[in-house]
């Protein structure tokens, strides 16, 4: 049996974060949300980007889809779940992680389903331009076809995922 | 000072002298993470876009916290807290690190739970989310386990014991219950929601 070491660090974090002075956790947010909305015009121009980007290398239309590499997908879907943090009640991060785990899935059991590639395509679309607008139901009837689509063409990434954990 | 899971409006953080290090390959969520940061009165902070510079980074200098993508191109975050928590230099293996990630995937998922991270955070990251993790770690209490196959933060934020009724089998059942009255000295903890 190994051996366990158990003790306790105090971090600069905890010797100098509440030191006198400093600022409100009330203050800190809204100098944080002043400092962020300076990003958002950029922000939301990179979110378009990175749809853009999808639809032109893998999306229906594209010539050469099957030789792009699904490293690439994976990383644009990310990006955009990063900056939906501008587009509150979109769902659109939610739709862009659902399209993560379609290429991870996708890319752990080498298959490529085109078609679940342009439905989750169309869905970011879509919330992008409308996600705001559209009541909770609609949204969620939205996430719950790309997970169904998934699971169809591709597999259940939660049961693949215990499968992997089991084997060790 | 408030519980551990809540921060109050009125509750006063000084980061001023704080030196933080972000990683994450996606050049606009550095911008997002270090206005985050910035906005919150930090000053001195450091950005990477792969984990090779961040370890370039702490074998050079000493930081104080670091917020990293789970998602790097060279490596994953998992790996790299793994690597600090190991082989970093003694005066940064054990400083508070959270790891943001927008999907874990599949290959990570175990990873994540055994990498040593303080909390991991979903994005979309917003700023009271961030502020308050930053809170916790600070009031954190937990121990550290240092054994052949974890090394980070106990994973338990409330140690229950055996189940009701049943005497524990195990030698360290007895150093657990201890330990929970040790941690009632030191200060009362709220569970979390979002933990490890």
């Amino acid at each position: 049996m190994s051996k366990v070491r158990k003790f306790k660090v105090k971090s600069r974090l905890a010797t100098l974060a509440f030191q006198p002075g400093g600022i409100s956790a009330n203050q800190a947010l809204k100098q944080a949300d002043s400092a962020l909305d300076t990003l958002r015009g950029p922000a939301l121009a990179a979110l378009d980007a990175a749809i853009a980007e999808i639809e032109a290398r893998y999306g229906p239309h594209a010539a050469g889809r099957a030789g792009e590499p699904f490293e690439d997908l994976y990383r644009l879907s990310s990006s955009i779940i990063d900056m939906a943090l501008f587009l509150p009640g979109s769902s659109l991060d939610d739709a862009a992680r659902c399209f993560c785990s379609l290429v991870d899935l996708s890319h752990e059991l080498d298959i490529r389903a085109w078609d679940a590639i342009d439905v989750h395509i169309e869905a970011l679309k879509l919330l992008r331009i409308a996600g705001a607008a559209m009541s909770g139901p609609q949204r969620q009837s939205i996430l719950d076809g790309l997970g169904q689509v998934t699971r169809k063409r591709v597999g259940d990434p939660g049961e693949y995922s215990e499968r992997l954990a089991a084997a060790g | 000072m408030a519980g551990y899971g809540s921060v109050l409006a009125s509750d006063k953080i000084n980061l001023e002298k704080i030196e933080f290090l972000l990683i994450d390959p996606n050049p606009f969520f550095l911008d997002i993470m270090s206005q985050v940061i910035g906005g919150f009165g930090a000053r001195s902070i450091t950005r990477c876009h792969t984990a090779g510079q961040a370890r370039t980074v702490l074998a050079e200098r000493v930081v104080d916290f670091i917020l990293t993508d789970s998602n790097m191109a060279d490596e994953s975050g998992y790996d790299f807290i793994e690597w600090l928590r190991r082989h970093a230099i003694e005066a940064n293996r054990f400083i508070p690190a959270i790891i943001i990630t927008g999907h874990t995937r599949i290959s990570q998922v175990a990873r994540a739970r055994d990498c040593g991270a303080h909390f991991i955070i979903a994005k979309p990251i917003t700023p009271k989310v961030i502020l308050e993790r930053i809170f916790w770690v600070g009031r954190e209490n937990r121990m550290f386990i240092e054994s052949d196959t974890y090394c980070g933060l106990d994973r338990r934020f409330k140690t229950e014991g055996p189940p009701a009724g049943m005497r524990g089998r195990r030698a360290e059942d007895l150093d657990a219950a201890a330990e929970d009255e040790d941690d009632d000295l030191i200060s009362p903890i709220q569970a979390p929601k979002v933990a490890l």
